[in-house]
């Protein structure tokens, strides 16, 4: 049995990890060999532990930890998730998806810099009105 | 009338050499050629021009005598050392040239680095925002297992 079979088999731990269902949207939007490669990694959690990520989600209980796995194909975003909160179901919960290339220089450093922590938070800000709008207005997210 | 034609079939195609000819050197990039021109083999080169010419002009003319006979050697001296002079003050006026045109090239190339540091920098941060944001938004969501909401991109 090669690993990559070994990591896509359904097992009981599937049931542990659940995906929103704004990843499958964005998912959908991928080309079908990158989307494959982020299902293949999202079904190697949690035996396969992705690198901690210092990600500042508005409305968060403190000390929630965000973890990235990286399927490491080209094109195929790095898949961001963290444990179930003790209100939802599952273990954990897997919450977005991020370009590769903006994760490695966040990571390598640049998480740090006040510029791109003021950004990232206007554009986190932004992304939580504009659904919130949306779902004012009885349209579909 | 044949004739006329392929005569100015003729003029047309070396207009369009010439046409070509005038592009490519205006092609020539200027941080280029002023790299070239004070690279070392050709500022010894200059340097040896001017020593052969005014030893070569003493040989002919002999001892100078009138500063009036020795005018052109010297402006060809001047022309040869002229690339390297840093800056020519005369009366008041002065031209730092040299000194100008490295930091044109610095300022150029600074702000060539702070504006690809100022774009990678808010990418980062739009691409971290928005997966905070998602995150956020994942609180609220409805969600699947994972088996089941991925089968159909294994397929």
């Amino acid at each position: 049995m090669s690993t990559e079979a070994a990591d896509t088999t359904s097992t009981d731990e599937d049931s542990d990890v659940l995906v929103a269902q704004t990843v499958v949207d964005k998912m959908r939007e991928l080309d079908p060999g990158a989307a494959a490669a982020v299902a293949r990694t999202i079904l190697r959690i949690p035996s396969a532990r992705g690198e901690p990520i210092p990600l500042h989600v508005p409305g968060d209980p403190p000390g929630t930890v965000y973890w990235a796995l990286d399927p490491g194909t080209s094109g195929a975003p790095v898949v961001i998730y963290r444990e179930a909160l003790p209100s939802e179901e599952g273990k954990w919960r897997v919450t977005a998806l991020m370009d590769p290339g903006a994760y490695r220089a966040y990571s390598n450093g640049l998480a740090d810099d006040p510029v791109v922590q003021g950004v990232a938070a206007i554009v986190a800000a932004g992304t939580i009105s504009a659904n919130e709008y949306t779902s004012a207005k009885g349209e579909p997210v | 009338m044949a004739a006329n034609s392929s005569g100015n079939a003729g003029n047309d195609a070396d207009a369009g050499k010439l046409v070509t000819t005038w592009r490519t050197v205006q092609k020539l990039d200027a941080d280029a050629w002023r790299k070239l021109r004070d690279d070392a083999p050709f500022r010894f080169i200059r340097y040896l021009g001017a020593l052969g010419v005014v030893i070569g002009a003493w040989a002919v003319l002999g001892t100078p005598h009138s500063a009036t006979a020795w005018l052109p050697i010297l402006v060809i001296v001047l022309l040869l050392l002229l690339p390297d002079a840093s800056s020519i003050a005369f009366a008041g006026f002065a031209w730092q040239a040299r000194q100008a045109a490295d930091e044109a090239i610095k300022a150029s190339e600074s702000a060539r680095e702070t504006a690809s540091k100022l774009e990678l920098t808010v990418n980062v941060g739009t691409q971290a925002g928005e997966a905070a944001g998602e995150s956020a938004q994942a609180r609220s969501a409805p969600a699947r297992p994972a088996g089941e909401a991925l089968r159909g991109f294994l397929e």
